[in-house]
This record gives structure tokens, sequence and C-alpha cells, in this order.
């Protein structure tokens, strides 16, 4: 690549459109690299679904705090000391016996960054954000989810700034753990509503 | 006519890929995330604004490129619009050049206020939780809108009185907050897709504008 000087990038390639407007916005004085490094490690390692499954966790575990999730689940969740964009507005939905929630959104790729943190890509796919609301059932089963024909499936588009969190419904058999115990039961998935907690598969 | 990005039921989808779970798939795109970030505030558009121009994007474009990708074409987009960087600034830099152009502010939008878009409303909500509302058949008006083309024209029982918010599809265009209340929406899949003969329900976080009483 050395001496290459005629060779000109492919504009087509997006890693290549990148590092310009990066160099172009450093140039004008408008940003500073480092400060890119922290906005990628805060919402990379920083926020994350550990945030929402000790929400989740509490509420499994605490029934007052777990009313209060529901009735309030954005001051609810502040209490544990999550909150900021893409969370300024929080419904928590419950799972039970008889009512299944999923999340999604069908325009863009709105999710609960404070608690969740950012979206894996098949939510941000065209396929979850077509399919998760008109057959719900198939596309948790590609999850390996199945949903009894008894269960009233309940999708969330959030087509607002409003943001869902699905509480799953406490594992079988878990009643003698604690708090702590049940965190690593409550995955992601869990809580976007794609899979049961305590499921084999875990993400 | 549904924008390219209103892609809620409709049919032709294959599925799910369900092992693509992570956050970034390269380096790149790590950068794209924040990089597009601050140029969105350099810029000066709102979040609604934000996503105005992705929804933009030549429709071939939207359909083929990746997520992230897209992120990135829309901070060059937005960043031209704000009047940041001259039209061929991005060429010219990938070629080695000096811009032969000079930046120009051609938007009307404007930055988030810094203090998020929910809002205190003087006005009460005109419906109630249980009452049965029809969705408008179209957008108050061509451009940004967050009224799903699935839900148009539909009927559905307000579940949630859901707050006061900035109207996204003022707010994306610099006409202003104009902040109305939100309700979750409830449909019947049966109503909306009345020969799959599914049974499950859909909440829509719909904007009072785009709302009558059925």
């Amino acid at each position: 690549m050395t001496g290459d000087h005629t060779h000109t990038p492919d504009p087509a390639d997006p890693a290549i459109r990148v590092e310009a407007i990066e160099s172009l916005l450093v140039e004008a004085g408008l940003l500073d690299s480092a400060r890119v490094d922290a906005l990628i490690e805060r919402y990379e390692h920083d926020l994350g679904p550990l945030n929402g499954a000790h929400v989740v966790a509490r509420a499994w575990t605490d029934d007052e705090y777990r009313a209060r999730l529901l009735e309030d689940g954005t001051a609810a969740i502040a209490e544990l000391g999550y909150s900021g964009a893409q969370g300024e507005h929080m419904v928590v939905v419950e799972n039970s016996s008889d009512v299944h929630n999923l999340v999604v959104c069908t325009l863009c790729s709105c999710y609960p960054w404070p608690v969740l943190g950012l979206p894996p890509s098949w939510y941000k796919s065209p396929e979850y954000r077509a399919r998760a609301v008109r057959e719900p059932r198939a596309v948790l089963q590609e999850f390996g989810t199945n949903i009894g024909d008894d269960v009233e499936v309940r999708v969330w588009d959030s087509s607002a700034e409003i943001r869902y969190l699905v509480l799953p419904e406490r594992p079988v058999g878990t009643e003698d753990l604690t708090e702590e115990q049940l965190v690593p039961l409550v995955s992601r998935d869990s809580m976007i509503g794609v899979r049961l907690a305590g499921a084999s598969e875990q993400r | 006519m549904a924008g390219v990005h209103d892609i809620g039921g409709k049919p032709g989808f294959g599925a799910v890929p369900v092992d693509d779970d992570v956050l970034f798939h390269d380096d790149w795109e790590r950068r794209a995330f924040a990089v597009t970030q601050f140029a969105q505030v350099a810029a000066g558009f709102n979040t609604d604004a934000f996503r105005h121009g992705i929804e933009r994007e030549d429709p071939e474009t939207y359909r083929s490129a990746t997520y992230f990708d897209k992120w990135i074409r829309n901070a060059e987009r937005m960043l031209v619009e704000g009047g940041v960087l001259a039209p061929d600034a991005v060429p010219a830099a990938l070629g080695g050049d000096a811009p032969a152009e000079t930046p120009t502010r051609t938007t009307d939008a404007r930055p988030n206020e810094g203090r998020g878009t929910l809002r205190d409303l003087d006005a009460v909500p005109r419906f109630s939780v249980g009452d049965r509302v029809t969705v408008a058949t179209e957008a108050p008006s061509a451009g940004h809108t967050r009224l799903p083309d699935y839900v148009a024209g539909r009927s559905g029982t307000v579940a949630l009185v859901n707050g006061g918010w900035v109207f996204p599809d003022t707010h994306a265009h610099g006409q202003g907050e104009q902040p109305t209340w939100v309700y979750a929406i409830a449909f019947n899949a049966s109503d909306l897709w009345p020969d799959d003969g599914a049974s499950h329900v859909v909440y829509v976080d719909l904007f009072e504008p785009y709302l009558d009483a059925a």
C-alpha cells in the first residue's frame, strides 16, 4: 500500500466514510476522538441488560417494588439508579400464565438503553420489525419459544418515546433463591419478550 | 403512501436472523454509532429530524445498506444540510482534495433543547382509557411521522394515556414542538389483518392528532 498515492478510497465502503467524517469533524474542532471512544465505552460496556436484570430480580423478590414498578416504571427503575436517554418514560409490562408480552419498534430501532443497553442486530433487522406485530407466535418460535394457545400475546410497538420493558415470569423452582441469585436467570431476551427467563438458551 | 422504513406487518420478510446477536459487527460500526451522534449535535438536528434523515435514504439503499451504514450516511446528510460540511466535503476528503463547495445550512431542523421531549400539558387528554378511537388514514402532512401504515384507518381501544410529548411530525421539520398527548392504543390483530386468523393484540403509541373518536 505504501506509495500508492493514486489509490482512491472506495466511497461505497462505510468504514472509509466513517473515518473521513470523523477526521473532518476533528479538523473543524467540532469533535475530539477521545469523546468518541468514551461514548462507545459507555454504550457498549457501562450500560447493558444487567441493569434490567437487577430491576426484574428486585420485582420478583419484593412485592411492594413490583407494584411500584408496574404503576410507574420510570420512577421505580430510577430508584435503582437507572435513567437517561431512551429511558425517559418507561412502562413495564408483566408476563403471567395468561399473558405474554413482546416488544418491537417497527419504524426504526427504539430500545430502552438505560436498562438493556444497545439493541442486538436482530432486533434492528427488517425481518423482526416487519413480522413481530403480525405473526408474533411464529417469530417467537424462531427463538425456540412456544407460547400456549390459551396465552394472550401482546405486542408493544414503541412508535413514540415511551420505552417498554417486559417483566418476565419468575422461573418455577426458584422460590428459595435470593435476589442476587436470580439476576443471572434474567436474560436480555426475556426482557424483550422473545424468550422466557431461565430458558436453556440464555442471551 | 408508507415510507420505505414503515415495514410493520408488511409481507415478504423471511426468518429473523436470531444468531446475528452482536451490538457491533466491526470497529467501524462502533465509530459510526458515536460519530453520528456527535454529527447530529454539530448539525443541530433533533431526534425526530435525525430519524427523518434516515427515512429519506434512497429506498434502494435503505433496503440494501447495513444498519450502521445508514447511520453514517445520515451523519453526512445532517452535516451537509446543517451547513457544517460542504456538500462535496466527504467525497473530496476521500480523494485527498479540499472541497470546492461552501457549507450552507439548508434545513429547518432545530436541536433538542436539552430537556428531552416529555412535556407537561395544560390541555386535558381528549381520550380516556377504554375509549374506542380510529386512526387517521394518513399522516397529518407529508414528511416525518410516527403513524405506522399498518394501523392507518384502523380502530382500537385506548389502553394507556402515556404522557405529553413533542409532536414528531412538526418537530422534525422546524415547525415547533406542538406537544400533545400520546396514547397506547390496543388493536386486535383480527382487525388489522382479518384474513390471518391471528388472535394477538398489538399496542401502538399514537399521538393525539392521529386519532378521532370511533
